[in-house]
């Protein structure tokens, strides 16, 4: 490109066939540069931080002595420092959809209906459904290829440092920012932003409730966690070790019960002065547990990611009916 | 004077019991018009008469709730209209942080019959540089963007929705000497909102105006204007109108002392002791929209009778 600088002579474009994407494409890549540009560096700098977080971590519980040593026998501050952070990186990332809804999803559709180029757009050659389905193809699209590779990347250092990634896999954060659970959840959050844009008409108020529904379908979503799968119970005979098997697992509930199987609360008999003569009268011998296997995790991680998937799938449709036949007159 | 259009067919736009329902209301209701290819039409009414509704079904931004509208004959709003019409809104909206030269990209990637040169022409003769953002240009200049955009998808009818109503004398003088010489240069067919009478006047050629949602009259100004005529005279000792003048139909009266002036629509001669005048196109308007009670004119041409006119 040669600088022009007499506005004649700048207009030299005449029959050249342009590189790069076409149509609607073009559109979606131009009118949104600022949000693809936004979702690429989000994408590549977090990409790297994993990587570089990765290695420095490796090298400080090498360091340490792991693996040569077991886990348990590290000192507790390295260990608590490297859980920590891990977790700290997690958070983040499972926070990236509800930022991804609010910030791509909710002003994708509501800025155009705001500032009338919905109604520009949609008297050129092009259908109102094209443009549509060009609107959430473009932001779905966006957002699977930002949180797909971070995803990705996380879970390869998550399985990296092993015994240290998370005390409960399923209600930290972990379970949430791993590929098949963080992909649906922004394409979720995405989903909703475009049908409360589609709604709401306007970019602030699509902005705000966006980010209130998302938080609102996040603790909603986190209450119904334990119901992914049904727990397996297990029992084990009252104050001796727990298992190996169980080390783990995820702990949903726990009692004590006697050989035949009946159950009591886990207070039962404690704050007895004579906790072993009423353990003995009602004979409870075993301690039982409710929990969660870690080779559960993924089954859970998929059933998650078809509920998101279902729930998005049902907001597109909200988009599409709410804008398909609606007027776009001011 | 008509010309075919392109598909055979030698009408733009045609309604036949077109109407529109909000919560509040018919906004427009039981429109029945056509309005000859390669004509400029104006399209009067008050505020509220249904214009923007009826340019806006026309465009697909809503749709009818009784009725049709037919583009060259083709159903309007379908897919194979689109490409023969363009449309201007009346805030005329555009990409504020897109370039001028990113703009007419848009155009050119949004439409299969962009005519890039056509597009370029209108927006260098403005003298506006193609790197120029649209929300840093004037308001002329933004019409300009929005007039090349819409002749770069070169169409057959272009739509326009008051698009002089915020611009300066000079601009709207430029504007208007565009959109004529535009629109002769490829015998594209207008229909065109506004509130100003008088420029209306020196550029249409057909005429639609609306008034509370239905249609006052509809034809060609040479035809519909030379109907009428401006009568001055005396009026009756008691104040009354002379009983001859109710052998036509008269639109509009007014009486000053023991003078009256009256628009009528003749309906034979009239008397010759009365002070006879011919109406401009902008007295005749004003008075069919001063006085809702008069009865609606449409000329044969603009009235949508012989359905075998579609394939003619």
């Amino acid at each position: 490109m040669t600088t022009l600088t007499h506005p004649e002579a700048a207009w030299n474009t005449r029959g050249a066939r342009r590189p790069g994407p076409r149509g609607l494409l073009w559109l979606m890549a131009r009118q949104h540069r600022t949000a693809l540009l936004a979702c690429l560096a989000v994408t590549v700098l977090g990409a790297a931080w994993i990587v570089y977080q990765r290695g420095a971590m490796l090298d400080t519980l090498h360091g340490a002595g792991w693996p040569a040593q077991s886990a348990d026998t590290l000192d507790s501050a390295v260990t608590n420092r490297v859980i920590n952070r891990f977790d700290s990186y997690a958070n983040t990332l499972a926070a990236l959809p509800a930022l991804l809804g609010v910030g791509l999803g909710a002003s994708l559709i509501a800025s155009d209906l705001e500032h009338g180029t919905a109604r520009l757009v949609t008297t050129q050659s092009v259908s109102r459904d094209r443009w549509l389905l060009a609107k959430a193809g473009f932001a779905l699209t966006v957002v699977t290829l930002t949180t797909l590779p971070l995803s990705l990347l996380f879970g390869w250092w998550r399985d990296s440092i092993g015994p240290f990634a998370a005390t409960d896999w399923l209600h930290d954060s972990v379970f949430d920012a791993s590929a098949p659970v963080l992909v649906p959840t922004a394409l979720f959050t995405t989903s909703l932003g475009l049908a409360i844009g589609a709604l709401t008409r306007r970019v602030v108020s699509a902005i705000v409730l966006t980010l209130l529904a998302s938080w609102a379908a996040i603790v909603v979503g986190d209450m119904f966690k334990d119901e992914l799968a049904t727990p397996r119970r297990t029992s084990f005979p009252l104050g001796a070790d727990q298992p190996a098997a169980l080390d783990h697992v995820v702990q949903v509930d726990q009692w004590v019960g006697t050989a035949s199987g009946k159950l009591y609360g886990w207070g039962t008999c404690v704050p007895e002065a004579s906790s072993e003569a009423c353990r003995a009268r009602l004979g409870i011998v075993n301690s039982v547990w409710e929990y969660f296997g870690e080779d559960q995790r993924a089954g859970m991680q998929w059933t998650a990611a078809a509920v998101l998937v279902a729930a998005s799938a049902v907001l597109i449709a909200v988009f599409l009916w709410r804008l398909r036949r609606a007027p776009l007159t001011p | 004077m008509t010309v075919p259009g392109p598909a055979g067919t030698r009408w733009a736009l045609e309604a036949h019991g077109l109407g529109k329902k909000y919560r509040r209301g018919w906004a427009l209701r039981d429109c029945s018009f056509r309005i000859p290819a390669g004509r400029v039409c104006a399209l009067v009414g008050p505020n509220g008469a249904g214009k923007s509704t009826l340019l806006s079904m026309a465009t697909r931004l809503t749709r009818p709730s009784a009725g049709e509208l037919r583009i060259f004959g083709a159903p309007a709003g379908g897919r194979d209209a689109m490409p023969r019409w363009a449309y201007l809104a009346q805030d005329k909206p555009l990409f504020k942080r897109f370039t001028v030269g990113q703009t007419l990209r848009m155009g050119e990637e949004l439409n299969p019959g962009w005519d890039r040169a056509v597009a370029e022409r209108i927006v260098r003769a403005g003298r506006i540089p193609p790197q120029a953002r649209v929300a840093e240009l004037s308001g002329g200049q933004r019409t300009r963007v929005a007039f090349a955009l819409a002749f770069g998808k070169r169409p057959e009818l272009l739509l326009l929705d008051e698009p002089m109503a915020d611009l300066d004398p000079v601009a709207r003088d430029e504007m208007g000497a565009l959109l004529m010489s535009e629109a002769a240069e490829h015998g594209t067919t207008v229909l065109m909102s506004s509130h100003l009478l008088g420029e209306l006047e020196q550029m249409c050629d057909f005429l639609l105006v609306l008034d509370g949602g239905r249609i006052r009259m509809a034809g060609e100004t040479d035809e519909l204007v030379p109907m009428h005529t401006l009568v001055t005279g005396v009026t009756t000792p008691e104040g009354a109108l002379p009983d001859a003048l109710a052998a036509h139909t008269v639109i509009e009266t007014r009486t000053a002392g023991r003078q009256f002036t009256a628009l009528v629509l003749r309906q034979g001669p009239l008397n010759e002791e009365w002070q006879l005048t011919e109406p401009g196109m902008e007295d005749v308007l004003l008075g069919y929209l001063r006085s809702p009670r008069a009865p609606a004119l449409i000329a044969p041409t603009a009235a949508p009778a012989h359905r075998e006119d579609h394939a003619a």
